[in-house]
């Protein structure tokens, strides 16, 4: 019988190499970092998400429209149109990573767009959620 | 045009920079991040770090590239340079225009006819007249026009104006060329407290040509020198040796330790700027003397080798001027040329300020001024590309002679007035009647002939006082 192979990546076969600066950047020293490709993966996609495209500087083109989108009405098109866009640029730059959920939770009484993306690793047993908290 | 050249002095970029950090990190630090994903927050601060060399990069390039006249863009930088290259920027500069200064005087009548000098009229130096073209631009006559002194090189034409019933010269009109130049002479002082070593005024003014003359106080004259440095200015004194019809002036070399320098910034202020020296401190008290430099007291020379001098001590002595002190400076500066001081022919005839005096004032209405050509020369300031062609130009001239070409134009461009240079040849081959030949105690010496001019155009042999001029002009 066919069985779907898990891939490990060779950093996760060793604990004590970091494999990316954690978020938040609230280390003793200067950063923590991250330990598993697991905790990259999630503070990357917090990263990624959490960039405006145009932000960073000479790379113009990095980051997403996110935060502009969520504060517009939210229709059941807006809706559709932030998750297409979510899968469009997973697509880009985490290939690798597939949406399994995407949620866009308004809370007015705070000014707060809930952002919520349940994901999974293609090829690997990792899976996890990404809660993000957009304020006006 | 500047040359278009893109200086790529450390030759890097943003990508580049990102990407040799990032192999650095790779080579350096492969325990303590891994993580070379763009979206990683690690390569944000990796991403700023290049941004950041990036942007130094373009500075040093920018900087690199205003340290060549080639290819500055900066006013500021450009005005410096120019003058590093001996240069001196222009803001504007003035129209000059041949006049033909005209008067009547009776004729006196004797053994023959001659014009009653008497009458004849002098016109004092900064005299000023006016076109009475658009604009009336100011015209200012430089030199003395004295009807009375006539020489090759500044001639007195004298015509008959008018007869009598006898058909005998009743009035004569005398006429002289002179050159006037455009502009207006304004006034400025400055007061100096104690002495302040270099010190600088700034002229705030717009199209200031140059400056006249400084005077102070005590009515000391204080001269301009193209460099701190030179402390001698050539002097024009009267001959009185029997060739003055063909040398009336002999060149000297005057000591001016009051001097200063002039320099345009790039906004168009002019800078004086005065030398270190005080009055009082006498210059041996500190300065070496060279003739016993190699002795000290009881030491003998070759104890002295080793023995450091302070260059400073050469620095604040009266070698780069005197600092002025304790007195009121009064600036005389001209201002105004352009291209709009360029008068039609036949337009200068107005009087403005004009002083003039003479024995018997009957005929001091007659005097008339005219230019019977354009005035010339008036042009607006330097332009970026201006300047920097012109620098170029200037590096190359030096200021120097070095080929034997060089002095001969050297000396035929000796000011008329200490001589006139007709032929000029330059050779290492000395005369073999000599019994000594120069050569022999300089290899570098060189043999100059010359033919000068008499009064009537024709060749001579130079006078001993055009070579002694000559000699001076060349040291």
């Amino acid at each position: 019988m066919a069985f779907e192979v898990k891939k490990i990546d060779p950093l996760d076969l060793q604990p004590r190499k970091a494999v990316g600066v954690q978020l938040p950047f609230s280390g003793k020293s200067v950063f923590n970092v991250n330990y598993t490709t697991e905790a990259a993966i999630k503070t990357n996609l917090i990263n990624y998400f959490l960039t405006g495209r145009g932000e960073r500087f000479l790379n113009v083109n990095f980051g997403n429209s996110l935060q502009k989108l969520v504060f517009d009405q939210l229709t059941e098109n807006k809706v559709k149109e932030i998750d297409a866009l979510v899968k469009a640029d997973l697509a880009f730059y985490f290939p690798r990573v597939e949406p399994v959920e995407i949620n866009t939770l308004g809370i007015p009484d705070n000014n707060t767009v809930q952002f919520s993306m349940r994901y999974k690793v293609k090829n690997t047993n990792i899976e996890d959620e990404v809660v993000i908290n957009f304020e006006q | 045009m500047a040359e278009q050249r893109d200086i790529k002095y450390v030759n890097r970029e943003f990508g580049d920079f990102k990407e040799q950090l990032v192999e650095f990190a790779k080579s350096y630090f492969p325990d303590s991040y891994n993580d070379f994903n763009e979206t990683a927050p690690g390569m944000m601060f990796i991403e700023m770090a290049s941004y950041v060399g990036d942007v130094l990069s373009f500075y040093q390039d920018t900087q690199l590239q205003e340290t060549f006249l080639q290819h500055a863009q900066n006013p500021a930088n450009l005005y410096s340079l120019a003058y590093m290259m001996g240069y001196n920027p222009r803001v504007t500069s003035a129209a000059t225009a041949d006049i033909l200064v005209e008067q009547k005087v009776q004729a006196l009548s004797g053994s023959s006819y001659t014009p009653d000098w008497d009458q004849a009229i002098k016109v004092h130096e900064n005299s000023t007249i006016k076109s009475t073209s658009e604009g009336n631009s100011s015209f200012i006559i430089q030199d003395t026009v004295d009807f009375k002194f006539s020489s090759s090189y500044d001639p007195t034409d004298i015509k008959i104006s008018s007869v009598d019933e006898s058909n005998n010269p009743a009035e004569y009109i005398l006429s002289k060329k002179v050159t006037a130049m455009s502009g207006v002479i304004n006034t400025t002082t400055s007061t100096f407290a104690s002495a302040e070593k270099f010190a600088t005024v700034n002229i705030t003014d717009t199209n200031i040509i140059k400056v006249l003359d400084v005077t102070d106080s005590d009515g000391k004259t204080w001269t301009e020198v193209p460099f701190l440095g030179q402390d001698t200015v050539f002097d024009e004194q009267q001959n009185t040796s029997t060739d003055n019809a063909l040398v009336p002036s002999l060149m000297q070399l005057k000591k001016v330790p009051r001097r200063f320098v002039t320099r345009f910034t790039s906004k168009g202020v002019m800078q004086i700027q005065f030398g270190a020296g005080i009055i009082g401190s006498s210059d041996d008290q500190f300065l070496p003397d060279p003739q016993n430099i190699k002795k000290f007291g009881d030491k003998q020379p070759v104890e002295q080798i080793d023995r450091a001098f302070d260059p400073s001590n050469f620095l604040f002595t009266r070698t780069y001027g005197l600092a002025p002190s304790n007195t009121t400076l009064t600036i005389r500066y001209l201002t105004g040329g352009g291209v709009e001081s360029n008068a039609p022919a036949n337009s200068i005839t107005e009087k403005d300020v004009v002083t003039t005096t003479a024995t018997d004032s009957t005929f001091l209405d007659t005097l008339t001024f005219n230019n019977e050509k354009p005035a010339s020369g008036g042009k607006d300031g330097d332009t970026v590309e201006e300047l920097r062609q012109n620098s170029l130009k200037s590096f190359s001239e030096q200021k120097r002679a070095v080929t034997t070409s060089d002095y001969t134009v050297r000396a035929l461009s000796l000011p008329p007035q200490f001589g006139s240079v007709a032929k000029a040849f330059v050779t290492r081959e000395f005369n073999q009647n000599s019994i000594k030949s120069p050569l022999d105690s300089n290899p570098l010496a060189l043999a100059l002939y010359i033919l000068a001019y008499d009064n009537s155009g024709k060749l001579i042999t130079a006078s001993s006082s055009l070579k002694n001029n000559l000699k001076k002009y060349l040291t």
